[in-house]
């Protein structure tokens, strides 16, 4: 089975100033359709930035974003990316770069290529509805307090029905029973049969989670699948008995 | 005397020959829960133990010169001693503490066998978090829950902190590990 989308020894770096920072060195990851993957990683490790380049709004320096067997980055005709892109939600804490728009119609407004105004309109209806945010649908985004902002992006993240929905830690600072609303929300999306790439400062935030990846040092990094010697799971962790 | 403690002592042995005394000093330093800590006459049945078994021997005794009485003996490991050692190293600890234990005892020329136990355990760690889903507690009383529904999920996520912390712990132990690993002049003549 091919993987939904698959990041290939993807590097970047930024300038500051004069000075290159690398902030991310051949990282490679595979996420099936319909999974949920976690990437768990300090502030500043690049988890944003792993977001962006896997939501294709960002391309790497170097290496290859597959998204449902097509390349991401330079996928042709400006169409064909469209359509590629609309196939990927992303949602992160920063909100619409226009002023004064309701939430609904800042929604509604990242379709009016596909849509008319009025089916745009009623499609962020829904996915307002969907996340449970209808409520604050007429607010504008600086009167939203943190989790409603985040419920709010992953109903703009979510609107045109992506097969990918990128989540950049969207529990953070968050209060218990906001968080809670959050994963649940972020599972039933997933169970509903769409991919969920979410990141996280914690790694028990991505409890649940199908697959996990840490963050550190530029790299991804997990376990060895398959390490020599043998599998053991310890007693005490609860592995002997889940694992 | 548990078979950790003469594992201890004889890996310490092996490593570098000593006294009861000395193992006593540097075992008490060990940062183990404190009723994990084998105690002074544990670590020396321990010796007799081992001792009676033929893994580890006498070497010499110093002498008291004021007394002109046999002090300290000092022993070391036996060929025997140094097999029984290895072979223990490389069997898959059961537990965290087993886990460690083998982490303090282990030479450098172990690190593989090490890197691939604390993998394996830190494999351990993130399937059991990747099984349990746990909600918040608030949520779940909010919701008029029972009790006993209620302490479930409260200690579901104590188990989830705990076992995402150990994670952690297993992850930098693991990448530690890997870098002196890459640091290491490759040996010479090992197979």
């Amino acid at each position: 089975m091919t993987p939904l989308l698959t990041l290939e020894s993807v590097s970047l770096r930024y300038w500051r100033g004069r000075r290159p920072v690398q902030v991310l060195k051949e990282v490679s990851l595979d996420l099936e359709a319909g999974e949920f993957g976690g990437i768990w990683g300090d502030r500043s490790a690049g988890k944003t930035t792993i977001a962006k380049i896997a939501a294709g709004v960002l391309s790497p320096d170097e290496g290859r974003v597959t998204f449902d067997g097509q390349r991401l980055a330079d996928a042709g005709r400006q169409e064909q990316r469209g359509a590629l892109h609309a196939q990927i939600g992303l949602a992160t804490r920063r909100g619409p770069e226009m002023d004064g728009l309701s939430v609904e119609a800042w929604i509604a407004a990242t379709m009016l290529n596909s849509h008319s105004w009025r089916a745009a309109l009623r499609r962020a209806h829904i996915a307002l509805e969907r996340v449970g945010a209808a409520d604050v649908g007429a607010d504008s985004w600086e009167n939203l307090a943190d989790g409603e902002r985040m419920l709010v992006a992953i109903a703009q993240a979510i609107v045109r029905g992506p097969k990918l929905l990128i989540v950049d830690d969207p529990v953070a600072g968050l209060g218990a029973s906001r968080r809670a609303e959050i994963m649940d929300l972020l599972h039933a999306i997933r169970g509903a049969g769409v991919a969920v790439l979410m990141t996280a400062a914690e790694l028990v935030e991505l409890q649940g989670a199908d697959r996990i990846w840490s963050l550190a040092d530029m790299c991804l990094d997990g376990p060895p699948a398959r390490p020599i010697g043998t599998v053991v799971p310890l007693r005490g962790t609860g592995g002997a008995h889940h694992g | 005397m548990s078979e950790a403690t003469r594992y201890a002592v004889l890996g310490l042995v092996a490593r570098r020959p000593t006294h009861g005394y000395a193992l006593v000093e540097q075992i008490r330093r060990w940062p183990l829960d404190p009723a994990l800590v084998p105690t002074g006459s544990s670590i020396y049945k321990a010796l007799r133990w081992l001792s009676r078994e033929a893994l580890i021997e006498p070497l010499d005794a110093t002498l008291d010169r004021e007394t002109e009485r046999l002090g300290r003996m000092t022993y070391g490991a036996t060929a025997a001693g140094e097999a029984r050692f290895e072979a223990w190293l490389r069997r898959p600890p059961t537990t965290y503490e087993d886990l460690c234990l083998r982490v303090g005892a282990a030479r450098p020329e172990d690190l593989p066998t090490l890197i691939a136990f604390v993998a394996s355990a830190e494999r351990a760690c993130l399937a059991r978090l990747q099984g349990l889903r746990m909600p918040e507690v608030e949520s779940v009383m909010a919701r008029g829950a029972s009790w006993g529904v209620v302490a479930t999920v409260l200690l579901g996520r104590t188990e989830a902190a705990e076992v995402a912390g150990r994670s952690k712990v297993l992850r930098d132990l693991r990448r530690t590990l890997e870098a002196l690993q890459a640091h290491r002049p490759p040996a010479v003549g090992a197979p």
